[in-house]
């Protein structure tokens, strides 16, 4: 992951301890969720990382009595998207028009470039794989609605975006995955 | 009850709740009436499980090593707060700190004594008064300034009580 942009403060203990407890009861979750974005265990492991130490950074920021996973899902989503833009040099995530059709088998698989490489390496799990096949975006709408079973609402403020616009990137998602596993099946049947 | 069929996405909308009331009870009317939707919507339920059920056999603990990864960077974080610390108590820092102040004690022992704790004081104004009354010329008379001095002084002593 890229490197902190600021230096760490030194730790108070209670601070210290809000961080062992998320990393405790919430390491699971978020490493996970980092999986899922990154499609490996080693880029996860770097954003997991990164993650909990913003977490430790921003302790402060977290309102007591809200989502603690929602926080740091947004956390992660926003240090993955800075990721992949820093690895591309400047962010161009091909998400598609919503009304445009979507060959992503031509443009997702034969891309090579570093960014897609991060994304498509080191895939072994099925649902990964899957997942792999999506836009950045495509595939957070779909973890985060389809496993996490977040409500649009609540995507949108992990997300960053309008409901509108999760909801056409969940539906883009579903299109795309229910093509896929389609294809997927056809070699046991 | 509509006759157009619902889209995957108004279906999908609809396995979540996340229509609009209206929306939901039309949907809700066509499904009763159309076995071509309510097979979509099983097909829309079935995507849904098998993205549930397979993201549930892969959950992954936080690796042990991120953990301590985060508590390396921390404690590397407390270490560099307190660098002026640490660099006094090297020997090498530490001998002639300790060395100085040794001299200076027996150098300069004004410097000592002028760090003892403050006494009480009196009044100079007492001293004046006093003086005063020494030097009087007539020290029984009706004008002793002795007299007037201690006069005063009562009299003020009087008033703050």
């Amino acid at each position: 992951m890229g490197a902190a942009r600021t230096p760490l403060e030194p730790p108070t203990p209670e601070q210290a301890a809000f961080l062992e407890r998320a990393m405790e009861q919430y390491g699971r979750a978020a490493y996970t969720y980092a999986y899922r974005l990154t499609g490996n265990q080693a880029d996860a492991s770097d954003l997991a990382q990164e993650a909990f130490l913003r977490v430790y950074r921003a302790w402060r920021s977290f309102s007591p009595g809200t989502s603690f996973i929602a926080w740091i899902y947004r956390i992660l989503t926003n240090l993955h998207r800075d990721e992949l833009r820093r690895r591309k040099g400047r962010y161009v995530e091909e998400l598609p028009q919503d009304n445009s059709p979507q060959d992503f088998t031509a443009s997702r698989m034969q891309a090579g470039t570093p960014a897609d490489d991060y994304v498509e390496r080191q895939l072994s799990e099925p649902l990964s794989r899957s997942l792999a096949r999506l836009s950045l975006e495509q595939r957070q709408a779909v973890v985060l609605a389809d496993i996490e079973e977040y409500s649009y609402q609540e995507i949108a403020e992990i997300m960053g975006c309008s409901i509108g616009t999760v909801r056409s990137r969940l539906h883009r998602a579903r299109a795309v995955l229910k093509r896929l596993l389609e294809l997927e099946k056809q070699p046991q049947s | 009850m509509t006759t157009s069929h619902l889209t995957p996405e108004v279906l999908a909308d609809y396995l979540r709740g996340e229509l609009a009331p209206a929306e939901d009870a039309l949907a809700l009317a066509h499904l009763d009436a159309c076995s071509a939707c309510r097979l979509d919507l099983e097909n829309e339920t079935a995507l849904t499980d098998y993205l549930r059920r397979a993201a549930a056999q892969e959950t992954f603990d936080l690796p042990a090593e991120v953990k301590s990864a985060v508590r390396q960077k921390l404690r590397a974080a407390r270490s560099r707060s307190f660098p002026s610390l640490l660099v006094a108590l090297r020997p090498a820092f530490a001998l002639p700190i300790a060395a100085a102040i040794l001299i200076g004690t027996f150098t300069f022992p004004s410097l000592i004594r002028t760090i003892q704790p403050a006494r009480p004081t009196i009044d100079a104004t007492f001293y004046l008064d006093a003086h005063a009354a020494q030097q009087a010329i007539e020290p029984l008379s009706e004008h002793n300034p002795m007299r007037t001095a201690y006069t005063e002084r009562i009299d003020a002593n009087d008033v703050v009580r």
